[in-house]
């Protein structure tokens, strides 16, 4: 439109005088007000490919065009202005069935007035602009629709039908052939364990007259799979405040719930851990500075802290002790490198008992480049380092026990061998006879028997130490 | 110059057993028995003679004296450099044959009991080959 205020118009019209007369007309209705003249179509052409008016005023019948035609490329070239008609008495038919081509107006010349022209071109006007803002709403609903992955739907209750968007074939499959417009198509697609609850929810907010409906439930898909929707409705109440219409929109959230159902169990693999784990944020580099944020009962069995004492204090509570100061220098490097490591300290309990514990630290990261938090995950050694320990000095002890040993077993067995040694050779020219040398290996092999006696029970007094 | 061998373990059938190898090898004749390192220490000291080689064929583990306090003792002594030992253990354990290494006396060391390869080896020997050219 040609300014806020002055109304901006084209009368194309052949016939001076009857533009003269309408002209005058026009002035009389509205002072600002800018009038153009257009005598051929090829005039008004020019004009409407350059100005928008607000209203145009048209012969039917002009030099170079006329008829239905000439309205219907007008009416395509006016775009936003109203259309008035102007006709003689002959052809007053022809003015009615204008209207049907999108003119706003038709007036006959011959009885035309002030007062008529004025509430033609202002009703014009306004219907145009409803019109247009109409059509701006409708287009506006129509591309969110579109844009939405939302299923809309529009229930029209004392019809008890339903219509819905895109949505309910993008969404859950169902081709357009198979969506049936009625309640019942959408009743029995609601998840058998959710209808009571949807239907007792709606039931409630009919009876309080409460407009705002929202509700989780599954929602069957064309494929007979179910999907977690969170449906959200707005109700809307006739005059005698009876519940009529409800437009709605439900949104799939079963993306979301199966995240939520995945959290959930991994909550309840931290939680039942036996493994005790710390998590603190990793706001600074030193770990004097970090916070614990999260302990899971393990840990609190393990080390003895409540919630209240280890929540917000430094991981360095129940890690400091004069044996690790090796590994907390390790530690500190990981800390501020962000890397993981693997350590073995000494530990302290609340009561002040050690105890020793394999503890893995690993960076959490913030999915970039960053991180946001510390997992310590810990485990009580100490029983099996006991053991170890123990078995170490099993087997020192019975390194012992072979070494010495075989210094004693050897000295009887390399008497043995001497002696066969001898018994094999031939030349016999010596103190021995080989009577003797019999006696000898055998009184040789006695010796050995009582030894590899004590080996065996020496063997057998090497205990395990720490074996529960 | 003569080479003397000279037998010191505290196992008299050892003792003899290796008195018949030694002399069946003609590693020497007559070699003279000991029943520990102090009685071989104490034949040195008192017999000991400046045209003689002495090859002792030792044991480590003797009462009185074993062999390691045997070389401890003859480290110092004025004839040290004309005793050549050969260690004839029960049995070998490398410790023990790194240990002997230490010693610039000791020229082998072998597991018991001796046998005539044994004593023709010793005979080839570097430092006392040249007796049995």
């Amino acid at each position: 439109m040609a300014g806020q205020n002055i109304l901006s118009l084209l009368i194309i019209e052949d016939n001076p005088g009857d533009a003269i007369f309408l002209r005058e007309y026009l002035s009389e209705i509205k002072n600002e007000i800018s009038i153009v003249n257009a005598e051929t179509f090829e005039e008004a052409k020019k004009y409407l490919s350059s100005t928008a008016f607000d209203a145009i005023f048209l012969d039917l019948s002009l030099p170079d065009h006329s008829g239905k035609e000439l309205v219907t490329d007008i009416i395509s070239l006016a775009e936003q202005a109203s259309v008035i008609v102007l006709t003689g008495y002959s052809n007053e038919k022809f003015g009615i069935e204008t209207l049907s081509l999108g003119v706003s107006d038709y007036l006959l010349k011959d009885e035309l007035t002030v007062s008529q022209l004025s509430k033609s071109l202002n009703y014009g006007i306004e219907r145009k602009r409803i019109e247009r803002k109409l059509f701006q709403s409708n287009e506006r609903y129509e591309i969110l629709a579109k844009a939405t992955s939302d299923t809309i739907w529009d229930w029209n209750i004392s019809r008890k039908t339903i219509v819905a968007n895109q949505g309910i074939t993008r969404v859950f499959g169902y081709s357009e052939e198979e969506i049936i417009e009625n309640e019942e198509w959408w009743h029995e697609k609601i998840h058998p364990d959710d209808y009571d609850r949807l239907v007792k929810t709606l039931f409630n907010n009919f009876i309080k007259g409460v407009p705002v409906f929202q509700i989780e439930y599954r929602f069957r898909c064309a494929d007979g799979s179910y999907k977690y929707v969170l449906d959200r409705g707005y109700l809307l109440f006739d005059n005698n405040k009876k519940p009529a219409r409800m437009i709605g929109a439900m949104q799939d959230i079963t993306s979301k719930k199966e995240e939520e159902e995945r959290l959930r169990l991994l909550q309840s693999v931290i939680t039942n851990a036996t493994d005790a784990i710390l998590v603190t944020d990793a706001n600074h580099e030193s770990i004097s500075k970090h916070k614990v944020i999260y302990v899971n009962e393990a840990f609190m069995k393990m080390t003895q802290y409540t919630t209240e004492e280890i929540i917000g204090a430094s991981p360095l509570l129940f890690l400091e002790s004069a044996y690790n100061a090796e590994e907390l220098k390790k530690l500190e490097y990981s800390l501020e490198t962000f890397q993981n490591c693997d350590l073995v300290l000494l530990n302290k309990k609340k009561s002040g008992a050690e105890y020793w514990a394999n503890v893995s630290v690993a960076p959490v990261s913030d999915g970039k480049d960053g991180f946001t938090h510390w997992i310590y995950i810990q485990r009580d050694v100490s029983d099996r380092r006991l053991y170890l320990q123990s078995i170490e000095e099993q087997n020192k002890k019975l390194k012992e026990i072979a070494w010495t040993q075989s210094h004693a077993v050897r000295a009887p067995l390399a008497r043995i061998m001497g002696l066969v040694n001898l018994l094999t050779e031939e030349e016999n020219n010596f103190e021995l006879s080989p009577k003797e040398i019999i006696a000898n290996i055998a009184s040789s092999a006695l010796e050995l028997d009582v030894i590899i006696r004590q080996i065996v029970e020496k063997t057998e007094n090497v205990k395990i130490q720490g074996i529960k | 110059m003569s080479l003397k061998v000279l037998i010191v373990d505290d196992d008299k059938m050892i003792k003899l057993l290796h008195t018949v190898m030694v002399e069946r090898s003609n590693l020497g004749n007559n070699p003279r028995t000991f029943s520990d390192g102090k009685a071989a220490l104490d034949f040195l000291n008192i017999e000991f003679k400046e045209s003689e080689h002495y090859l002792v064929l030792l044991d480590i583990n003797m009462p009185v004296m074993n062999g390691w306090d045997f070389l401890d003792a003859i480290k110092e002594q004025s004839f040290a450099n004309q005793l050549h030992v050969v260690m004839v253990t029960s049995s070998v354990d490398n410790t023990e044959k790194l240990k002997a290494t230490q010693y610039p006396q000791v020229i082998g060391f072998l597991e018991k009991p001796l046998k005539i390869d044994n004593c023709n080896y010793i005979k080839t020997i570097p430092s006392i080959a040249p007796f049995f050219n």
